[in-house]
This record gives C-alpha cells, sequence and structure tokens, in this order.
C-alpha cells in the first residue's frame, strides 16, 4: 500500500504507480472540493488519512537557503534537499539520531561525516536552529473509472507551519497524483478536470520547498536585524518611541530563549543590540514620559547590558580564534590553545551565569516592570500633562542633528596622539545616532538615508575594530598577569606577547583608517545629504 | 523469472479462475506478470482491465518495446496484467507467417525476465498454433481437470500431442478442479487418473460457488473470503507445488 511518507515524498514506493505528477493548489481546496471535479467520469474513495510532523533546519541567517539547500528533519530521519540535484533525485540519505536533539548542535544532528562536512562547509561558524515546524495531513485517496478500476492514487497534503517566532498559522495544500501503470491517458483527463484548482506544477522537491518560503519566519536571503518600522512624521513623538520600543521589547524575548539553550552567538547579539536600542531610545525620551520611570528604565536597561557584556567579549574573542592563530608565526600557532581553552572555560561559567540571571527573578521583574511602563504609556489613563506633545518629523530632525554635531564635534578632537577611549567614546557617539537613523529612517527618502547610514556604518565599523582589539589586548593582559611563568608557559608567553604587539600594530592601522573614514564622513557630500535630509547646518 | 502457463483443450474447466487467483497468491511474493492470451478477455475481466484501443495482436508479436505500454497494473501491488484484445483470435495466422513460429511467445516473454520473478499465461480453449507456443515458453502448463470422462480424455489429447511433438511431458502437470468430492463419479476418476498419471499434483480445488463469484466481485476470491476456508488453502496448496516443482523458488 502506498503510504504517505514522514517527508514530501517525491518518489513512488508502490510496483503499480508510476512517478508521480506533484501540484501546488491554487486555494487550499478541500479533499472533497477536488475530486468533485472529476464530474462523474471518475469516481473515488478515501483510503487512509496519517498525520506527520517534520521540521526544517537552517542557521540564525538561512546559510543553507542561500546555497539552495534544504534540511529537513522527522523524528530520526534527515533529508536533505538540493537544487543542484538533477533528476532522479538521489534519496533523502536515512539517518539516525542517537543523541537528544535539544540545544542541537551541527554533530548532533547530522551523523553521516559526509553530510556534516557538506552542510558544515555552508554554516562556517553558525549552528542549525530549529527554524519552522510543519503539520501535514495527509490522505490517500483511490482514483476510479467506470470499470471500477483504480486508474490512480490521489495524495493530497494540508501543511500547517508554526514557529516560535510568529503566531502566524499559514498553510498550504498540494496534491501528488500517482498514475497507475498503463492509465496515463485517465491521468491526463483527471488533470484536465483539477486545472482549475492547480496552481504549479511541482516538478522536483526544491519546487515544492520554495512553497514555504513565503510563509517562513525571517525573510529568507534577507535576515537582518534592523528595525522594520513604519512611522508616520505626524505621528506623535511618545507613541513613535512606544513603537520603536515595543519592537525591540520583541526582539528580546525572541533571542532570550536562544541565549539560554545557547544555540548561537548570534542570538546574544541580536538581544544586546535590542537592549542597547532601547536605552539609546530612552536617553532621547526625556520630557516625553515620566521621569522616574525613564530613570528606573534606564537603570534596568543597563544592568541587562552589563549582565551580558562579558559573554560578547568572550564570543567576539573566540571568533576571532582562526584569525588570531593565523596572525602568529605557523610554529607559535598551538602555543596559544592553553588561552583558549581557558576562555572557552570562561565561556562555559558566563554562559552558565547569564542563563541563571535570564530566568532569575530579578530578571523577570525587570522585563514586567519594563513591559508595564510600555503598556501605561501607549494607552495612559493619566496623560501626563506637562509633557511637550511634538510630532516625530519635528523631534527626529532635532535629535539626529544634535547627535550628528556631537559626532563630530568630538571626532575632530581626535588626533593621532589621542588615548584609545576618545575613541571608544566617539564610537558610542556613533552609536546613538546610527540608532536614531534606525528609528526614524523611514521618515526620509530611502536612497538619500540609506547613503548617510552607510558612511556612518564604515565609521563605525572601525570603531569597533578598535575597540575589539583593546578588549582583546586587555584580556591577554589579564590572562599574562594571572600566568605563572616557568619552562612550560614560556611558548605561550611569547605567542601572547607577540598578539598584543601584533593588536598594538593592528590599532595604530586602524586609528589611521578612522581618520580617512571620519574625513569622508565629514565631506562636502555626505554633509550635503545631512542639509538635505536633517536640515543640518555646520554650525548647527 | 519462471512461466507458468493454465492450459487445457476444453472450456469451462476452471483455468481462468485458477489463473488470476494463482497469479495474486504469487504476487504476495514475486513480482508478477499475468497474460491473457484468450480472447475472450475473462482474465482481464476479473481484473477490471480493458485492453487500450490501440493494441492489437500485431503489437504482441513485436516484442517488448510495444507491448509494454500496454501493460496494466492491476489494484494489487506486484501484479501487472498485459489484457487480451478481441484480435487475439488470429494470433494463430499471424504466427503461422513467422519463422520458428512455434518459439516466437518464448523469445518475447524472455525479454520480461528482469521486470517480473514469474509470469503466468491464460490460455485459450483449443490445440494450436498458439498452444505449440505456449507450450515451449512455459516452465510449467497447469492442466486443471474436472474429474468427469470428457475432461480427462482431453488431457489424454493434450499428452499424446507432446508426444507427438517431443515436446517435454514433465512440464505437464495435471490437478483436479471443480471436484464435487461428495460425487462418486468424481472420487473414483481421481482415484483412477493419479494412479495412471503419478505426476498429477495432488490438489483438489473445490467447485464452489465462492469462485463463480469472482465475475460479480471482479477480484481474486482472496479479497472477499475468509484467507482460512478451505478455497482459500487449496489455492495456496497449489501455489506451494508448483514452486517445490520449480525447484527453487521463482
Amino acid at each position: 500500500m502506498l503510504i504517505p511518507q514522514d517527508f514530501p515524498s517525491f518518489e513512488s514506493s508502490s510496483t503499480r504507480t508510476l512517478s508521480p505528477i506533484n501540484f501546488h493548489l491554487a486555494d487550499n481546496n478541500s479533499p472533497s472540493e477536488l475530486l468533485q471535479f472529476l464530474r462523474n467520469k471518475f469516481t473515488s474513495k478515501k483510503i487512509e488519512t496519517r498525520q506527520s510532523t517534520y521540521h526544517r533546519w537552517d542557521t540564525f541567517d538561512w546559510r543553507l537557503n542561500k546555497n539552495n539547500l534544504l534540511l529537513f528533519q522527522s523524528k530520526n530521519k534527515i533529508c536533505l534537499l538540493s537544487k543542484e540535484a538533477t533528476p532522479p533525485y538521489p534519496s533523502p540519505p536515512p539517518m539516525f539520531l542517537k543523541s537528544c536533539l535539544k540545544g542541537a548542535t551541527n554533530k548532533h544532528l547530522i551523523k553521516d561525516p559526509n553530510l556534516q562536512n557538506m552542510i558544515a562547509s555552508h554554516l562556517s561558524n553558525r549552528s542549525l536552529l530549529d527554524q519552522v515546524q510543519y503539520n501535514q495531513q495527509s490522505s490517500l485517496h483511490s482514483i476510479f473509472n467506470k470499470d471500477m478500476k483504480t486508474v490512480a492514487f490521489m495524495l493530497y497534503h494540508r501543511i500547517y507551519c508554526e514557529s516560535k517566532y510568529t503566531e502566524e498559522k499559514p498553510s498550504l495544500s498540494w496534491v501528488q497524483l500517482f498514475p497507475f501503470r498503463g492509465y496515463t491517458e485517465a491521468l491526463n483527463k483527471i488533470k484536465i478536470y483539477f486545472s482549475p484548482l492547480l496552481k504549479s506544477e511541482l516538478k522536483n522537491p526544491f519546487d515544492w520547498a520554495q512553497l514555504f518560503l513565503p510563509i517562513s519566519l525571517r525573510k529568507n536571503l534577507n535576515y537582518n536585524n534592523r528595525l522594520r518600522l513604519h512611522l508616520d512624521s505626524n505621528l506623535d513623538a511618545d507613541q513613535a518611541l512606544i513603537k520603536i520600543f515595543n519592537q525591540c521589547t520583541k526582539t528580546i524575548h525572541l533571542n532570550t530563549e536562544g541565549i539560554v539553550a545557547d544555540l548561537d552567538v548570534e542570538f546574544l547579539h541580536d538581544y544586546r543590540v535590542a537592549t542597547r536600542r532601547v536605552r539609546s531610545g530612552i536617553s532621547f525620551a526625556k520630557k516625553l514620559f515620566d521621569r522616574d520611570a525613564l530613570e528606573s528604565a534606564k537603570t534596568d536597561m543597563r544592568m541587562l547590558g552589563n549582565a551580558t557584556n562579558k559573554l560578547r567579549d568572550i564570543d567576539v574573542y573566540l571568533q576571532r580564534e582562526i584569525k588570531i592563530k593565523k596572525s602568529l608565526p605557523t610554529e607559535m600557532s598551538d602555543a596559544l590553545n592553553p588561552f583558549f581553552c581557558a576562555v572557552r572555560k570562561e565561556r562555559i561559567l558566563e554562559q552558565r551565569k547569564l542563563k541563571n540571571f535570564l530566568k532569575s527573578n530579578v530578571y523577570y521583574e525587570i522585563i514586567d516592570r519594563w513591559e508595564l511602563f510600555l503598556k501605561e504609556n501607549e494607552f495612559p489613563d493619566n496623560p501626563i500633562t506637562n509633557k511637550i506633545s511634538e510630532k516625530v518629523g519635528s523631534i527626529a530632525n532635532k535629535q539626529i542633528l544634535k547627535a550628528l554635531s556631537k559626532l563630530m564635534t568630538e571626532g575632530y578632537k581626535i588626533n593621532r596622539d589621542s588615548p584609545d577611549e576618545m575613541l571608544h567614546e566617539l564610537r558610542i557617539h556613533g552609536k546613538k545616532l546610527r540608532y536614531l537613523m534606525e528609528f526614524y529612517s523611514s521618515l526620509y527618502s530611502e536612497n538619500q538615508v540609506e547613503s548617510f547610514i552607510n558612511n556612518l556604518k564604515t565609521l563605525q565599523k572601525c570603531l569597533g575594530k578598535f575597540n575589539d582589539r583593546s578588549m582583546q589586548q586587555l584580556k591577554l593582559n589579564e590572562y599574562i598577569k594571572k600566568l605563572c611563568i616557568d619552562k612550560e608557559s614560556i611558548p605561550l608567553a611569547t605567542a601572547m606577547g607577540i598578539l598584543i604587539g601584533n593588536l598594538q600594530m593592528d590599532k595604530v592601522t586602524l586609528k589611521c583608517e578612522f581618520f580617512t573614514h571620519f574625513e569622508n564622513f565629514c565631506s562636502k557630500n555626505n554633509l550635503l545629504n545631512a542639509k538635505a535630509l536633517f536640515d543640518y547646518q555646520p554650525n548647527s | 523469472m519462471k512461466t507458468i502457463s493454465l492450459y487445457s483443450i476444453k472450456g469451462g474447466v476452471g483455468k481462468t479462475t485458477t489463473c488470476v487467483n494463482l497469479a495474486y497468491l504469487a504476487s504476495l511474493k514475486y513480482r508478477t506478470l499475468l497474460i491473457d492470451l484468450d480472447p475472450q478477455s475473462a482474465a482481464s475481466f476479473y481484473l477490471r482491465i480493458q485492453s487500450s484501443k490501440s493494441y492489437n495482436d500485431q503489437k504482441l508479436l513485436k516484442g517488448h518495446k510495444k507491448i509494454s505500454p500496454h501493460i496494466k497494473a492491476t489494484d494489487f501491488e506486484n501484479l501487472d496484467l498485459l489484457p487480451s484484445d478481441i484480435s487475439y483470435r488470429n494470433l494463430d495466422i499471424k504466427l503461422d507467417e513467422l519463422n520458428k513460429s512455434d518459439r516466437k511467445l518464448r523469445s518475447l516473454l524472455e525479454d520480461f525476465s528482469s521486470e517480473y520473478d514469474c509470469i503466468f499465461l491464460d490460455c485459450p480453449p483449443n490445440l494450436t498454433l498458439l498452444s505449440e507456443n505456449i507450450f515451449n515458453a512455459s516452465d510449467q502448463i497447469l492442466v486443471p481437470i474436472i474429474p468427469t470422462t470428457l475432461s480427462i480424455r482431453t488431457f489424454h489429447q493434450v499428452s499424446s500431442f507432446f508426444k507427438e511433438n517431443q515436446i517435454k511431458k514433465k512440464k505437464l502437470k495435471p490437478y483436479f478442479s471443480m471436484v464435487e468430492i461428495r460425487k462418486k463419479l468424481h472420487r473414483d476418476s481421481i482415484i483412477s487418473f493419479t494412479k495412471s498419471f503419478p505426476k498429477t499434483l495432488n490438489v483438489q480445488i473445490p467447485a464452489s460457488a465462492e469462485i463463480e463469484k469472482m465475475g460479480i466481485h471482479q477480484c481474486p476470491v482472496f479479497n472477499y473470503i475468509s484467507k482460512s476456508s478451505l478455497i482459500a488453502q487449496r489455492y495456496r496448496d497449489l501455489l506451494e507445488k508448483i514452486e517445490t516443482k520449480s525447484h527453487k523458488s521463482f
């Protein structure tokens, strides 16, 4: 008996039937609606129904998808589909999981070394995540001719997609027609009868998988953590900020589970970006909300930032491990292993600490307080009487201009002898401007604002790298201080010494680059752009 | 691949019912093709299959490439059917025009050896050039005999034909069909025939209204009778005997 597979099956498992023809149904019609179209020329009978669940795995940023690979998992089976595969499609390699998938690392999920290597080459440092769950209801129907002879099987699938990241449960339907040997003529007739309901023919498994792209959690091939807001310039400034805060809070929730399960370092990164955006937003919100409430929120958000700082620094360090080792003479690269081993151990402790914090009452109270603040200010019972009533369109310009002026003033103060701290400070000012741009970008012409943001990004990237090197130097110095220098630790100490020197050289180079980028940021063109966008005046 | 034919000069002895039921049983273990060679198309009718309009005796004689598109899947896993066509009534004339005309069917069937483990031939009730082809193509020729004088007589006619034409007689596998054991004539005929032809398969398919109902249900008898019934058991015994006689499985 032909049975619905755990996976979407494009192969016939019956000796009676030929390769199926697969169709996407236009309007999620039910099997009975579909079978009505047979117009008494054929009859049908439901044979069995089955439910199955499978998951689609990909990285945080959909790297497999970008490489035309689709990884499905159902219970203990893995199915990898490749767009490049030409018919006949290779059977999916069935594999059996021995270990639990919870907190899956790539190795846990995929046991086959060949498949592991193939996938790993596309993943780089990313982990595979359970992106979408597909709940499939299938029913198998016999289609009979006038002699009551079965001429085809119809396998109808309705698939509901679920994701922990969204409340939407989109669905789609597709049909597989398995013609019996010797009955292709009958199949052609059935196809004609069904044609008003058929949307497209799915010629290979990848076509099928493509159906799911529009209903996947994050926009494929376009993943980034940028705020997606559309603000009306006539919206009250406080309500605009509440909108921004709400979206940041959603991101905070979205990423918490990933941090706790330690699935991918990007969860922490996105979480931190969201909290920093909130902190930044709070600093622009004076006079728009109750002062005490803002102060309390500011303290809370700072606490969230502080709780995650150390782990993020370690993550950045570990992500650069290969590059750092490569920066040393080949014979010395292994000498750093004890250091990185210590960093990894430290990471485990820090991650545990953060996990405990994220599950603590203190954390829940912070989040509750913050959400209460948002709720009260979104629909205020007692509007603050002395608050300024300004529209977001006018306040955005003022805030951006202020942040831009500050950045430029502080930037011009920096020279080749300036201490590192001045560059760090400038980076903070740059971030504030960057966040403002992100908050309010929908109020401005897209092309102009993109160009301005890109210049700012280049400057910030340079400053970010400078900051990373400083933090890495700090870390190395801390470790060296604790190191008991003996015969065995000499190679490590030497390697670390070289590394500190390399980092210093990097910083010198980056500082030089900074002047170029800053000059570019302050170029006539960019400032003309700023003038057009925010009515920037050089003396403002 | 093994080829089993159900053959008798006499009509109405249970060739087609046995052929369909045995092919069904074989398909539970083997990739099976049933070829309906009788222009009456009874086997095709039992399986609810009609031949394509474009199919005829000429296509059959052209071989695998022309035959294959006209093979139809039955409603049973592993069981395909090449339906009969009314044009088969002229098969003898068409065969006569060919070289090695008594071995044509054998060469045609050889091309299906990679697709099927066994082929069952449901034969028309006559003794013609097509029959000779069937004898040469078959590994075993099952001859249903109703334990009555006329039916036994026709078996002897076939047996003589084999002798005269130097066809291996050991291929002939008579068995008793439509047996009504309460009739003395049937009981006596079975005893005397088995004595004179000791290679008779020791299986008796009873005369049964259930088997006759295959025409109503249009499916193998196993689809509507109990698996533990006498009829079911007898057909299983018959297949087992054929497998044993084949020395190894199909």
